[in-house]
């Protein structure tokens, strides 16, 4: 063979390999707090919230909304979640709908979490690399909610099914002069939230393509391999990554050394309070009275 | 005979053109008889009838039986007898902050919290409520779905043979169609409300009070071919103009306003949705609900949201007066809502002496309403934790760590006393090691 050829050849498998490689990558995408990496900030027990699917069929001439289909997604979309996390050594609380029924106090502050977190759940869509710079924080209202709850952190998750019907499939590639059509995906979208300062500790994606047919007949398959995908860059609970930014490793060994409460901060305060400011009292770390 | 073929391309085309130009100009009418739903419109109609589930899944739906009642009653008043099947009317509230109310197909009108606390008086309530009851009663969710989908299917022929020119037209014309019916549903709702015995004055006032921006971030816009609704201004002029036609044979003084039962019933819904705009950092709108309430001798939750308000308000001035910013600016501040965080750009105005002066102004003023608070009820802890935060923002770290204090000891098991604990070991590292400029977030 011609050797341009076959150097040709070469360069090109080449790139047919590395492009098979990073595919699987596009479809999952993860950011984290380097605390998180290095579990110093990565909560342990969680509660999962409902998850919000939002579901839009492309038709020949317009698009629908699917709201009675969205309630297979959300349903499946929890299950899935909640095995992941599991299987990766935590500890999940799985808020249902029914749950949410039976308590308005619980409901309020569910409503107000995501109320909060749709806010930043748009800013992190457009600069997800936000989340390893520690840029969203959602505050005291996932702290009042984790400090109900008993939990350590909490899991928000949204969905995205995109679906083409048949004929707007068949429509497209008529008017692409037989270039395929735009895909039916579903994308589903979790976050970690810390239950001491309410910060957004990761952000996990899993992409699935997909089809009309799947998304509504075969909800289960399509959302358990995006939210296989989403977990795939969670780490099991054991692990434990070696950061450089260990600003979070160091204030969580502070802590571990010796929990303080809120009588020993109030005891440090008021000893300081009552001496005149510079004057010594108790450690920070020192224990309850 | 090449010649003439091809002569007559032009014209072809300007027939085109004109065609799709005069459906651009089809007018958008309600049908207020029976109208069958197509099987192409069982989809629609399926997932317009999940949402009353999905609301209530996801916990939108206001709590407050009084205010349910008041919208429900003063709604069954101006719904017509239904004329299909699938149309029960229903009214519900929901726990939104966004001043709007909406109709879906089958029945279902929601109004949301954030309008309730907006409005004056029953009237405005019955204005709102019998211009949504009108888009339900004309079918309108249904015609509208059919002409967006003849338009769309007319643009699948006419867009390339018209080189895209007749797309514009159908374009224009769905937005067209969209502003008639929102006028007919003003014009149909104004006589209903006044047939309900209600003041149609305030249809007027209510359209004006959809105007206000109090937050600088929505810019005035003219309305144009692209509009869904028409101007409100406009909205308002046709109102007053229809009101002497709808008004006739009845006595001047005989329609009624409603305002101190509607107030009375609407005050719980006002200080939740105060409490939830701050939470979605609207507070200059949440002042403006408080402040009226402060002035009246308002509760001690009044006083503490106002200083809620306040406090989170932190660099950003109260604007006085919506002229004072250009549309420009409103547009700019939209945009930083969008892609900025609380905190970055809190930090952008602290950045500049006046954004300094005005955190201090309003941490001061925020003090003065939580003190207020704590003289009608000294049991309120929050109003401890209010100060002791604006305090600390004040450089004043040993007064706030006392009010920290006083707020860990007054509610032992605070859901938030992991921050106030954080906070309080922080202004304790302040005093031992001199205090630092604080960040921006209040």
């Amino acid at each position: 063979m011609n050797p341009t050829i076959r150097r040709s050849l070469t360069r090109a498998t080449a790139v047919v390999l590395v492009a098979g490689l990073a595919i699987p990558a596009l479809f999952a995408r993860a950011s984290m707090t380097p605390g998180f990496r290095s579990k110093a900030s990565r909560p342990m027990r969680l509660a999962l919230l409902p998850p919000h699917a939002e579901f839009i069929k492309a038709k020949v001439v317009m698009t629908d909304q699917m709201t009675a289909e969205t309630r297979a997604l959300e349903a499946e979309a929890a299950r899935a979640i909640q095995d992941q996390v599991r299987a990766l050594g935590y500890e999940v609380r799985v808020v249902d709908e029914a749950a949410l029924m039976k308590n308005a106090a619980l409901r309020q502050l569910v409503v107000k979490v995501n109320d909060r977190y749709s806010e930043e759940w748009g800013r992190m869509m457009h600069y997800p690399r936000g989340v390893k710079q520690k840029r969203y924080t959602l505050g005291a209202e996932v702290v009042k909610l984790c400090a109900f709850l008993k939990v350590d952190g909490l899991i928000v998750s949204r969905q995205v099914a995109f679906a083409n019907s048949k004929g707007r499939a068949f429509m497209s590639g008529m008017m692409n002069l037989g270039a395929p059509s735009q895909t039916s995906y579903l994308y589903l979208d979790v976050a970690v939230l810390n239950g001491r300062n309410g910060q957004v500790e990761g952000f996990f994606r899993g992409y699935e393509p997909s089809s009309l047919g799947q998304l509504t007949k075969k909800p289960v398959k399509v959302t358990v391999q995006a939210c296989a995908k989403a977990f795939s860059r969670y780490p099991a609970s054991t692990v434990a990554e070696m950061v450089e930014d260990d600003s979070d490793t160091a204030t969580a060994s502070s802590k571990d050394d010796g929990e303080v409460g809120d009588d020993a901060a109030i005891a440090d305060f008021e000893a300081l309070f009552n001496k005149g400011s510079g004057a010594p009292a108790k450690a920070a770390g020192s224990p309850r009275n | 005979m090449r010649k003439r073929n091809l002569r007559l391309v032009p014209w072809i085309l300007f027939i085109l053109i004109a065609g799709a130009g005069k459906v651009a100009r089809a007018e958008g009418e309600g049908f207020y008889g029976s109208l069958e739903v197509r099987d192409n419109e069982q989809g629609m109609m399926d997932s317009v009838r999940a949402t009353e589930d999905l609301f209530l899944r996801r916990g939108y739906r206001h709590d407050g039986p009084e205010i349910a009642a008041l919208v429900s009653r003063i709604g069954k008043t101006l719904a017509p007898k239904p004329t299909d099947d699938y149309i029960r009317y229903r009214f519900f509230v929901l726990r939104d902050v966004v001043p709007n109310a909406f109709a879906l197909p089958d029945g279902q009108i929601y109004i949301n919290t954030g309008l309730l606390a907006l409005l004056e008086n029953e009237a405005q309530l019955a204005a709102v409520l019998a211009h949504e009851v009108q888009h339900a009663a004309g079918h309108h969710g249904l015609l509208s779905y059919r002409s967006i989908r003849h338009k769309a299917i007319a643009g699948m022929v006419l867009g390339p043979l018209t080189l895209g020119v007749g797309d514009y037209f159908l374009a224009r014309s769905v937005y067209g169609y969209s502003r008639d019916l929102e006028s007919e549903a003003d014009r149909l709702g104004l006589k209903k409300m006044v047939a309900a015995g209600y003041d149609p004055n305030e249809m007027i006032e209510m359209l004006d009070l959809l105007g206000e921006d109090p937050e600088g971030e929505r810019p005035e816009r003219k309305s144009s071919k692209w509009s869904t609704h028409p101007e409100l201004q406009a909205r308002a002029e046709a109102a007053r103009a229809a009101i002497p036609g709808a008004t006739l044979g009845r006595k001047s003084g005989t329609l009624r306003v409603g305002a101190p039962e509607y107030f009375r019933l609407v005050r719980p819904v006002i200080l939740d949705t105060v409490e939830d705009l701050i939470a979605s950092d609207y507070p200059r709108t949440a002042l403006g609900l408080i402040a009226p309430i402060v002035l009246q001798g308002g509760s001690a939750r009044a006083c503490f949201l106002a200083g809620e308000a306040r406090r989170t308000l932190g660099a950003r001035p109260v604007i006085e007066g919506e002229q004072i910013l250009t549309n420009r600016q409103k547009r700019r501040n939209l945009v930083r809502r969008a892609y900025y965080t609380r905190s970055e750009r809190q930090d952008v105005l602290l950045k500049t002496e006046e954004g300094r002066a005005t955190r201090k102004k309003n941490m001061e003023k925020a003090v003065t309403e939580y003190r207020r608070a704590l003289a009608i009820d000294p049991g309120l802890a929050e109003a401890h934790r209010g100060i002791g935060q604006a305090l600390r923002v004040l450089g004043r770290p040993k007064e706030a760590g006392q009010e920290l204090v006083l707020y860990l000891r007054a509610s032992p098991n605070a859901p938030d006393k992991i921050l106030i604990v954080e906070e309080l070991q922080a202004i304790t590292g302040d005093i031992r090691t001199g205090p630092k400029p604080q960040g921006g977030q209040p």
